[in-house]
């Protein structure tokens, strides 16, 4: 699944790039793309476990930003 | 106050997540709440960081191979450390999630409920109330013209066709009955002219009346349920007529992968029918079934009404305001003392603001002892569950990759952001009953989630005549997310989980805006730390 290598010397590996990072909300909500979001219900868990995020269809950006 | 730390002094972020890992790694897996970082650290750089609420880079001068300097940086800009004050963290995650919950909102999802009619008696059936308050086992079917207002309405519900989810699900009771094949091609028949596709949620059993409905473009997807072998099955999945059901459903299991329809198979799990996964995999790899590409499995968990949320005591239904925030952090002196516990789930934010603010004041102060935390968790029936999953996937090494188990998505959320390296799935809303879902039943009536169809007070509006929304009671469901929730407001966890079932809350006699936790954090645990075990395991071998 993840082709990191790394050795036992290794204190600390970081094991993803992107992050909601950028420690103000205003600028986040400037660059916050409409999430792909996966729903966690219960009778249907096919939904949140098999959603193809890149099959939903979702708009491109948000403009209405408050 | 309006302070800051002093610059080369940070604190622990409150959302940071300490996943323990077994030997032979023994150090942790970080995952943070709200930025989405994911790292695997030391032992002895996780215990520095646990080391104090404050930190600074000489704290980390110590780590070896000369290392300490840039993991602090490294910490810094994973959000692990931050010098957000922890109600400023506690707002930004507020905003962050009604920013989430508006996107989601965006979007609309639509369900066509085509009877309220089963040929199956399952004794688990959140539908069996129904049958027994009134509307009985209505032989009441969804009909053309509900069929073309159902339509009519999702156009003013939505104005904006790209807002339309193109996935529209067919449910019941039971909607693939023979019976009821007539409505059901009307309905995929005006959908596909609408550029709308399906996916069912079936018991498989009259399937082959439904065959030349399947496949690319039509009924993509089905949802069937097998609880077990032949036997298990069909001593609780009885038709109402023939009684055994199995090998008719495994039949047109076998049809309908060969028609290229994705199929999904759930396993109702409880302690009397969990082995019956190991066999039921061994029964698909025999048939053939899991060499299809679009054959999948997952093992859900009947929820009993015995299950002990670990919110029930320590979860007001209430809402949190900036205003709120200022309240709270007043309420107890900045000198009370706690203890200081970076692994607990809910965040107390009124200490750590005291603590925050108490220290801006005098620089270099730090822990004091003391306070016992009351908040605890007291239920593990999720954990339970994916316990013995864990033991049944060491017990068959095969299993893991083709039946998977209801976790709250985290290990594909994990896995995701790692492989995919995509920024983590967080999610302010449990499921899309929260957010754009809409449910047509064959009354004319309205609902927004399918586990409280058939119930008046449930009813968000009608749709026969003309469409009619009650706004207040649809409010009450698609106003619904983490911010709102008082519990999940403080939990570290909150953005993975979406705040949990609501319905399942209401069920508990709670209030719309309540948590339904269910064993969350300590799912959470299992799932990264066996994540992070393969993680390393892998790594390190080839190292």
């Amino acid at each position: 699944m993840n082709d990191k290598k790394f050795s036992k010397q290794d204190q600390m590996v970081s094991l993803n790039d992107a992050l909601y990072e950028g420690f103000s909300v205003e600028e986040l909500e400037k660059r916050l793309e409409t999430a792909p979001w996966i729903c966690g219900g219960y009778v249907d868990a096919d939904v949140d476990i098999d959603v193809d995020i890149d099959s939903i269809e979702r708009p491109e950006q948000i403009d209405s930003l408050p | 106050m309006n302070g800051s730390l002093s610059e080369a002094v940070y604190r622990l972020s409150s959302y940071t997540i300490f996943v323990q890992l077994d030997d032979p790694h023994s150090g942790f897996l970080l995952v943070h709440g709200y930025t989405g970082a994911i790292d695997y650290v030391t032992k002895a750089v996780g215990s520095l960081l646990k080391s104090g609420r404050f930190l600074s880079k000489d704290t980390f001068e110590g780590v070896a191979y000369g290392q300490g300097p840039s993991i602090f940086e490294r910490l810094i800009k994973r959000g692990y450390l931050t010098q957000k004050s922890p109600l400023q963290e506690k707002e930004w995650v507020a905003r962050f999630a009604t920013r989430l919950h508006e996107s989601a909102r965006q979007k609309s999802n639509f369900l066509f409920l085509v009877a309220y009619d089963c040929n199956f008696r399952c004794p688990y059936c959140f539908e069996n109330d129904i049958s027994s308050h009134g509307k009985g086992w209505s032989k009441k079917v969804i009909t053309e013209s509900l069929v073309d207002a159902a339509y009519r309405s999702m156009e003013v519900i939505q104005p904006d066709a790209a807002y339309r989810r193109k996935e529209i699900i067919l449910y019941g009771g039971e909607p693939l009955l023979a019976t009821q094949k007539g409505i059901v091609e009307y309905i995929v028949a005006q959908g596909q002219k609408r550029g709308y596709h399906f996916k069912a949620i079936t018991n498989g059993y009259d399937l082959d009346e439904f065959m030349h409905l399947l496949g690319p473009g039509g009924i993509e997807k089905l949802q069937i349920t097998i609880d077990g072998t032949r036997e298990k099955h069909d001593a609780r999945r009885t038709h109402y007529q023939h009684g055994s059901s199995f090998d008719k459903i495994i039949n047109n299991v076998q049809t309908a992968l060969d028609l290229n329809t994705k199929v999904t198979i759930r396993i109702n799990t409880e302690l009397n029918n969990f082995d019956e996964i190991g066999e039921l995999h061994q029964c698909f790899k025999e048939l053939g079934f899991s060499s299809y590409p679009n054959f999948r499995v997952y093992s859900a968990l009947i929820h009993g009404e015995e299950e002990m949320n670990c919110n029930a005591v320590m979860a007001p239904d209430e809402a949190n305001s900036s205003a709120g925030l200022e309240k709270e952090a007043q309420i107890r002196p900045a000198n009370t003392p706690y203890e200081y516990d970076p692994d607990a789930q809910y965040i107390d934010f009124e200490n750590e603001e005291a603590y925050f603010l108490n220290t801006l004041e005098n620089q270099g102060q730090n822990d004091l002892p003391g306070y016992e935390e009351e908040d605890r968790i007291r239920t593990m029936n999720r954990g339970k569950f994916i316990r013995k999953y864990e033991e049944l996937t060491e017990a068959i090494p095969d299993l893991k990759a083709n039946i998977s188990c209801q976790d709250f998505g985290i290990r594909q959320k994990l896995s995701q952001a790692i492989a995919g390296n995509t920024k983590m799935a967080f999610t302010s809303v449990f499921c899309t009953a929260q957010s754009g879902m809409m449910i047509f039943d064959p009354d004319g009536d309205l609902y927004t989630c399918w586990e409280t169809v058939g119930q008046e007070y449930y009813k968000v509006g009608t749709y026969a005549d003309q469409l009619v929304i009650d706004e207040e009671k649809l409010a009450l469901w698609y106003g619904r997310n983490i911010s709102k929730i008082g519990a999940c407001s403080k939990c570290k966890y909150a953005l993975f989980c979406g705040g949990g079932c609501q319905v399942l809350a209401l069920k508990d006699g709670r209030g719309f805006n309540s948590p339904y936790c269910d064993g969350l954090p300590k799912t959470f645990h299992r799932v990264a730390a066996d994540l992070g075990k393969e993680l390393l395991t892998n790594a390190l071998a080839t190292t």
